[in-house]
This record gives C-alpha cells, structure tokens and sequence, in this order.
C-alpha cells in the first residue's frame, strides 16, 4: 500500500468516528469483520459490502437515530466505491444541508484517493459555496461530480435563482466588506479553484469550481 | 435531535476552560457554543481558555470568523485564549483564501497552549527528594 493513501479499514473508521466514539467505531468495526469471517487484511472494495452491512446493523445500536441515516449513506457510498464513485446532486434549503454537501464533497475526494489538502479545499469551497445558497438566495442545490483520470478532478457547481450578485466585481477584487461574514467565500473559492466561473443576475446565481487533486 | 451526537462539552481543567471541537460543526452549534463559553467565562472564575480545533475535519471562512471573535470577546473579558490543533490541511486552505486569524493567539497543539497559559509537567519523581523527605521527617518539619 502507498503511503498516505488510506485503506478501505482505514476509512471506514474515519467514517464511523465521526458518529461513535473512537473506542466504540473500533468495537463496532472489528465485530463486523468477526461476523463476516474475514482477518482486517482481507477488507478491500470487495469484501467491503459484506462487512458495511454487518456495521450498518451494529450501529443501529449505538448511533443516534436522527445521525443514522447519513451515515448509513457514507457507508453504503464508502462500500460501492471499487467503481468509480457516482457524481452527488445536493437540494439546498438549510443548514443541515451545508453539513450533507460537504460530506459529500469529502467522500468523493476520498474515494478518488485525494490528499488532505485537496479534500479540505473542496469541502471548504462546497460549504463557502452551498452557505451563500443559504444567507442570501434561500434555496438551491449543489452538484459534486467526481472526474476520474491521470489528473483526477473533481468539478463543484452551485445553483440557486436568488436575487442574483450586483456587485459582483468588487468583491472578486478581494476589497469588498462584507456586512454578513468575511466577504471571503467567492473570492477565497476562486483562489483554491483551478477553474472558476461565475454567472449571476436577477434571476439566480450558478457558480462552477474544479479542483485538480 | 441531530444536536445529541454534536454535543460540544465545555471541560474546566483547574482555572482554565478547554473546549474540544470535533467532527462537522453546524453554523448554528458554533454560535450557541460561543455563548455557552463566554457564559461560563462570567460566572466562573475561569483565567484561561482553549479551543482545541484538533477534531474538526474542515474549517471555512464562516467557522473560521466565528472562533475568532469567540477568541476576542473572551479576551475583551480578561480571558487569557488561545486556539489550537489546527492541521496543516486546513491552514495551508485557509491561508490560500485569504483568512487571517489577526489578534488571535494560536498553538501547535494542546501542550503547547497549555505551556502557553503557563502550565508546566511536573512528575513526582521529579520532585520527589527522598533524602530531603526522610531528612525532614526526622526533624519533625513537615508541615502538619
Ligand atoms: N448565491 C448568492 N446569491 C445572492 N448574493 C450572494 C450569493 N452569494 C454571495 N452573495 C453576495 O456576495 C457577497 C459575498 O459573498 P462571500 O464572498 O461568500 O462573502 P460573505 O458571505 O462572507 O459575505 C455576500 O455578502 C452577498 O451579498
Ligand atoms: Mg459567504
């Protein structure tokens, strides 16, 4: 195995530690490989179904039931990963879909193998991106689409049919101050992009990003 | 519902306050979190504070501006801060978008903010002088 590049074990734990505690994701994991008779070296994007549906049983147990579902998500998204992983559509209305857009963005990354920073760059730009959605045009939805490849890319696009940006030069130019935040998302997403274009008037807004991993 | 399992808690260590973040932390659990810290910095006699960001996988713009003034305010009320652990990944992100962290004191890692705050490791057997303790055992000069 390359250094830096995580094995399937590996990132089924990152995926349940953030729903049980450390010691309780490693209890819930090594029973679910007992159950399917398979050593921790056996776990690869074969075996991987096998032992996501004895986890996903066990975590009925110890996961709050309102956190259940995404994570049943993560896991079965994690287990269908020895393709490549399917592009992700995201309805944005709220809050809690900053938090599932993300996660989306991070599991794409991961199964593409990206490293640290690449993940952390398109989490953020899908959060700067999918927070505006949020504040300023109520509703829309975000578009994650992995693009597999010698240089594998992934492509963010953000669409809503809010009000639209009028100023929006000044605040590319890095000068505007911003009332609601730091005025950094859009032009702190242009600076992680590789490509970046921006279409806005009255009637929405559609923002489109790709990062190379 | 959700917030079960998002639980930020808030733990005194001696005078001190130490708030570990972790996992995916909403804009709505950041900014109850800073006025549950900076309550507790009132009715406590708390001289310092840390914020451990060691658990949090992503931090925005947005995140980023809420620890920051959460860091101001508890220093406007004479709270020594700091905030710690962030990853290479997320500074390296967040510094190519342009965030500073101005008039924001930040450490390595949590033993670096609490040698900041002026803790220091002392072990018994460090200290411990048996010689010393026998000599005044024998004397009688151990305070009660
Ligand atoms: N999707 C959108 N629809 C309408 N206005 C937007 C949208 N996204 C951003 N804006 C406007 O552009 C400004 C800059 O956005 P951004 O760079 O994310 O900084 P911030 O959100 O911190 O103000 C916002 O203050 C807002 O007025
Ligand atoms: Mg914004």
């Amino acid at each position: 195995m390359v250094k830096g590049i995580k094995d399937v074990h590996e990132q089924i734990l990152d995926v349940l530690s953030r729903y049980l505690s450390p010691l309780n994701a490693k209890g819930v994991l090594s029973r679910a490989l007992a159950r399917a008779d398979l050593r921790r070296d056996q776990l690869d994007d074969v075996t991987a179904p096998q032992v996501v549906g004895n986890i996903q049983r066990a975590a009925r147990l110890f996961v709050d039931p309102a956190a259940l579902a995404q994570l049943e998500e993560e896991l079965t998204r994690l287990a269908s990963s020895g393709q490549a992983p399917a592009a992700v559509k995201v309805q944005v209305n709220g809050e809690r879909d900053i938090v599932k857009a993300r996660a989306a963005g991070r599991q794409i990354c991961e199964q593409l193998r990206a490293n640290a920073f690449s993940v952390q760059k398109v989490a953020t730009v899908v959060s700067e991106l999918a927070r505006n959605i949020v504040s300023y045009a109520e509703q829309g939805h975000m578009e994650v689409t992995p693009i597999p490849g010698g240089r594998a890319r992934v492509r963010i696009v953000a669409v809503d049919d809010g009000p639209g940006i009028p100023n929006l030069a000044r605040i590319l130019s890095g000068k505007y101050r911003s009332k609601t935040g730091l005025g950094l998302g859009i032009v702190g997403s242009k600076r992680l992009a590789d490509k970046f274009d921006i279409q806005t008037g009255r009637h929405g807004t559609t923002v489109s990003v790709e990062i190379v991993l | 519902m959700e917030e079960q399992y998002e639980r930020i808690p808030i733990i005194k260590l001696w005078d001190q306050l130490l708030v570990p973040l972790q996992g995916d932390v909403t804009d709505e659990r950041a900014d109850r979190l800073s006025e549950e810290v900076l309550e507790r910095l009132r009715t406590s006699d708390a001289r310092g504070l840390v914020i451990d960001i060691t658990g949090l996988w992503m931090v925005d713009s947005h995140l980023c501006a809420t620890l920051s003034n959460l860091a101001s305010s508890a220093q406007l009320m004479g709270t020594r801060t700091v905030i710690c652990g962030m990853s290479p990944a997320i500074a390296m992100t967040l510094q190519t978008m342009g965030v500073e962290m101005r008039g924001v004191r930040m450490a390595l890692d949590l033993e670096e903010a609490l040698d900041w705050l002026g803790f220091r490791v002392v072990r018994p057997d460090d200290e411990l002088d048996l010689d010393a303790t026998v000599d005044d055992l024998e004397t009688g000069e151990v305070a009660n």
